[in-house]
This record gives structure tokens, sequence and C-alpha cells, in this order.
């Protein structure tokens, strides 16, 4: 594997600068806190996306919807400053400005009982401010086509399948164009199949759009984000390439015939070795290249078992 | 994105044209991914080729083809409009307003249904109660403090309908799309004031019909709508800084105290729709219509609320 330069993880608690993932920023927040009673969502998040496809990775719980919600316009933080697209969400003009501009899709997807597909995606177009009928209905092909939705456009959306209720909502945030998509877990309860078109559709988006999405699937990262996030309990713990994100783990994890009882993460492949994220603290393993996942579990680990925060702070190499 | 860098693919024809574009690269113009000199190069080329200008033609026909069949299976896969709006549309209103007010999450059948429903008890207890004749106070508009005692749960009821219908219409939980909407640039003011007005409408009009029927005098429904709008326009002026769902509960309870303590001070509720009550109802009226004007940039569903 190619070694990056510069990796650039972890955030600096609370100093107020705001991480680059590299100019020019599409979506720039500083010092985003947010509360849900006692539970801290966000805590002041500092961060400056740019265009392109930027994956958002967590576990549950660690602020991803919140964040995403804000920069939706459909939340608002109870402290910090927030610009999409150089618009300000604070000021009612201009928070209509970045939702001419958005397409949302929210985690769960809400729609009216007796909704069909087309009629729904008729009804969001109308919501778009895409009045004219005759425009409307050509958009809506057009959305349906690109999600290949074209089949199941007069079924019941409460008829179909989980994976095919996730393309209906990528569709509704396809409509007009938009020149931000912000997608929550696009790919939850898709197929590997799906998924991959999925991939394909964010790679041949018209006008290509800046997208933040987040996601469970580290792979889909890997596969079509140019920049990855990585949130723990409210904090950005990591920003860079996927491939910084990999090296991350570089020297962390091996790969030995039996398992190392000392080790913080290990699995056993498909090949029947045991794969270990951490320290080779018994000398016997063999290093190897780690992926964008060693990578995101070295961060993330023990968060993702249960571990507390503070006992998994990233290895000396490459974190900082 | 396509790359601008890519050759041409060659096809070597019989025309007298050094190259002719293969059919991929003029439906690649035809959709418009093609940009740059390959674009440029492609139209400079064009005039001087039968050939590919006939393969441009055909595609066309055929792109547009597609686009319509789309365009027709979509409007086929629509559900035509039900009845409230095709009656919108046929009074003029545009097909996407109709759209818009249908969709009200407080004008569902089964809102309509409870509104009915609560304005034939209150006329119906209206109608089994005889006039109490201990009763002693002030008559409004001739109407005795008795007369106003049986009509009581109906006065009191008619300007509160429109506020839980305000509070439904925004509110999160009866919304499946609130989200959606939210995140939708139509849902600022445009969208609160198609919702409250269609939410005023089919509970006013039932209301005022329903006062038609009680057994008091026949101008009864005039002396309500004063009261009921003013309330109404209230809950929407604090819906500027309230939630909605708050700013009706809030406006709701402030009518009930009103009344009660009115008919309480004076000996008959009825003194809420006589002279003074019409004043200060106008006064309310006026004073939130002016804060509605002035801030209805606040008006909005969702973000700060």
């Amino acid at each position: 594997m190619k070694r990056p330069s510069a990796p650039r993880p972890l955030a600096d608690k609370g100093d107020g600068t705001a991480h680059d993932v590299g100019p020019p920023c599409v979506v720039r927040v500083a010092g985003l806190s947010r509360r849900y009673g006692a539970t801290v969502a966000l805590d002041r998040v500092d961060l400056c996306l740019s265009p392109g496809v930027t994956g958002l990775l967590g576990p549950n719980g660690a602020g991803k919807t919140t964040l995403l919600s804000i920069l939706a316009t459909v939340a608002s933080p109870d402290a910090g400053h927030c610009s999409v697209l150089g618009f300000d969400p604070e000021h009612t003009a201009e928070r209509v400005e970045i939702r001419r501009r958005l397409g949302f899709l929210p985690q769960e997807l809400g729609y009216h009982r007796h909704f069909k597909v087309a009629e729904f995606l008729d009804y969001m177009a109308i919501l778009k401010e895409i009045l004219d009928r005759g425009q409307r209905r050509a958009e809506v092909a057009r959305v349906l086509a690109l999600a290949d939705l074209e089949a199941v456009a007069g079924k019941r959306i409460r008829s179909l399948s989980g994976g095919t209720r996730r393309r209906v909502g990528i569709a509704q945030a396809l409509l007009g164009q938009p020149e931000l998509l912000v997608l929550d877990e696009p790919t939850a309860g898709l197929d590997p199949e799906l998924r991959l078109r999925f991939r394909e559709l964010l790679s041949s988006l018209p006008g290509s759009p800046a997208v933040v999405l987040s996601t469970h699937q580290v792979d889909d990262v890997a596969a079509v984000c140019q920049h990855v996030v990585v949130l723990l309990a409210g904090q950005v713990r990591f920003t860079g390439s996927p491939t910084e994100l990999a090296f991350l783990a570089e020297g962390r994890v091996w790969v030995a015939d039996e398992r190392d009882p000392a080790a913080e993460l290990a699995w056993r492949g498909a090949d029947g070795r045991w794969r270990h994220i951490g320290e080779n603290r018994s000398g016997r393993m063999e290093p190897v290249a780690p992926t964008v996942e060693d990578g995101y579990l070295c961060l993330a680990g023990r968060n993702a078992v249960g571990g507390d925060d503070g006992a998994h702070e990233p290895g000396s190499r490459g974190a900082r | 994105m396509t790359k601008e860098s890519e050759a041409p693919r060659v096809d070597k024809g019989s025309s007298t044209a050094t190259w002719h574009a293969d059919e991929q690269l003029l439906a690649r113009y035809v959709q418009g991914d093609l940009h740059g000199a390959l674009a440029r190069s492609l139209e400079a080329h064009l005039p001087d080729c039968p050939q590919c200008r006939n393969g441009l033609a055909g595609l066309l026909n055929a792109a547009r083809l597609a686009h319509n069949r789309r365009v027709v299976l979509t409007s086929a896969s629509l559900p035509p409009p039900g009845w409230p709006e095709r009656m919108l549309s046929a009074v003029g209103l545009p097909d996407h307003l109709a759209r818009l007010l249908v969709l009200t999450p407080s004008l569902r059948r089964s809102w309509l249904l409870a509104t009915v429903l609560v304005l034939g008890v209150a006329v119906g207890t209206a109608q089994v109660l005889s006039p109490l004749s201990g009763v002693r106070g002030a008559a409004v508009f001739g109407l005795t403090a008795g007369s106003a005692m049986r009509l009581l749960p109906f006065l009191v009821v008619v300007p509160l309908l429109p506020l839980a219908g305000v509070a439904a219409a925004f509110s999160r939980r009866l919304d499946p799309m609130h989200d959606l909407a939210v995140a939708a640039p139509m849902s600022g003011v445009r969208l609160f004031f198609l919702r409250a007005g269609a939410v005023l409408v089919t509970s006013l009009v039932p209301a005022l019909f329903a006062a038609l029927l009680l057994p008091g005098p026949s101008w009864l429904p005039a002396v309500l709508l004063l009261p009921t709008s003013a309330v109404s326009v209230m809950t929407l002026a604090a819906s500027t800084a309230l939630d909605p769902a708050v700013a009706a509960v809030g406006a709701g309870a402030c009518w009930l105290a009103l009344v009660c303590g009115l008919g309480v001070a004076l000996g008959s509720p009825a003194v809420a729709f006589g002279y003074l009550g019409q004043i200060v109802a106008g006064i309310i009226l006026v004073v939130g219509a002016g804060v509605l004007v002035a801030r209805r940039g606040q008006l909005e569903l969702g973000w700060a609320r």
C-alpha cells in the first residue's frame, strides 16, 4: 500500500480549529454542539467538508444523525456556527436558499400510508417548488429512472421491501438536481447488488453534487467516498481520505493461526486465520496491510464492542 | 462526469469525412454529457458530415421518445385526484396548491369526522337542555343568561376547534413527512399559511353551519365569528415564537379563562360574546394580525422549534 504522507486524524478537543478535509468548504461547522436532555449528541464539532463524497462513520449514538439533521436544516444546534453552501441556516431567507439546493434522506423515510411511489415523489417535487405539472412529471420520471424504480412507480410504498423503500428515499433526495445531498444511511437495508447500484448512481449523478452520507458500511466509504469523517461520542476523531484512515492501522494489524488472548480485537477470516488489531504482544504474529475497516476499528473498535471511550486512544503510529 | 480528454471513437466509413462519431459518442452529446473540446469538435464536424447528422437525428428521436414514454408512464402511475382535490381545482386553485391542502395532516377524514362529532355533541347538549331559569346575569343581544348557559358547551368549543387543527397541522407526530417537508424550500411561510388557512376554513364552516341548528337566536354564528378568528390569529401570531402546538394550548387556555372568568365575574358566559367581548376580540384580532404580518418570516416548520 502506498504510504500517504500526512494523515490528519483526530479532533483536538475544542480548540476551535476547523479540520480541513481540503478547501473549498461546501459545509463548514465550528463549535457545533447539540444536547438532547442529558445526552450530548454533538460536542463542539469543527469541520470543513469539501466537494465530492464525504462519508460519516461512527457507532450508533455517535451524533451522525444529529449532525446531518443540522446540515439539512431540520434541527438547530444549541451552540456553534454552521455554513452550508455558503449560507447561514440561522437566517430564515438563507435557510430557504439552502433548502432549494438540498436533497435530504432522513434515517427514517416518512410517507402517508396511502402514498404510491410516483405520488410520493410528485408531492415531494411540489415541496421542492417544482410547481409546473409537466416539469414535475418529467422530474419524477427522471429520478424514477435514476433509482431504477420505474417498475414500482404505481405501487404503494408500504407494500415495498425495505431496500426498495430506501431507493424511493434516495430518489426523492435527487429531485430538482440538488447541489448538496445529505443522506442518512442510504445503504441501510440494501442487499450487496443494490449497494453496488447505489455506488454507480452516486458516481454518475449529473452535475456532481457534493454528498455527505452516514453509514455503518465501511466498505461503502472505501468504495465511493473521497473524504471520511469519524465521529465518536459527539466528537470528530478523524478527517481525511479513506487511505489515510486505513493508514491509522498501519503496523497494528496482524494475522496468526491462533487467537492472541491479549489482542484488543480479533476475528477469524475466510482463510481460517485470525486477524488481530492492536499490539503484537506475543510477537508471533505476521503484519499485514491494513484496510479502511481496520483503520476505523482502530479508532472505534472498543466503542463498537462496548468498551470505554478513553481506553482506545489511537496508537502513536500514524495517528498524530 | 465525462472526461474531456477522452478521444472520440472513430468509425472508418465510406463518406468523404475523415472520421465519424460512433453511436455512443452521439448519444452522450444528445444527453448533454459531452463537454469542452470533444463537444466543440463534434459540432464543427457535424455540418460537413451527413452520416453523423443522420445518426444524431435518429438518436434525438429515440431519446425524446424514451423521455416522453417515461413521463407518460409516470403520469399513468399517479392516482387520479380525489373529490376534495377536484373541487379545489374546479374553483381555480392550481393543482399543486390543491395537493398541498388535501395533505394537511389535520384535514384527514378522521379529523373532519371528529370535528363534526364534537359539534354534534355541543349542538345536541344545547337542544336537550332547557333554558336554566335560576341563572341571573346580563342578557346579551337578547340572549338571556339562562339560555347562554345551555349554549355554553358550543360557545366554548367552537373557538377551540381551529386551535386543535393548527396544532395538529404542524405536529411532528401527526405528519409522517414532517422532516422531509422541513428540509424542503416550500416548508416556510407559504406552507404554514396554506395549512393554517385550510384548518380555519374546515373548522369554521362546519361550526357556523352547526350554530344555525342551535335553539338560540339566528345571529349566533355572527357573534361567534370574531372571537373564534381572534383566538385563531392569536395562535398563529404566537407560533412565530413558539411551537404551534404550545401556542394553540396557550391560546386555548386564555380563551377558557376569559369565558369562565367573565362568566363568574359578570354572571353570564354570554358576556364574552357581547359588545365588550366583541371589542376585545376585535383588538386581539388586529394586534395578532399585525404581529403575524410583521413576523411572518418566522413562521415555518422545524428548525429552531
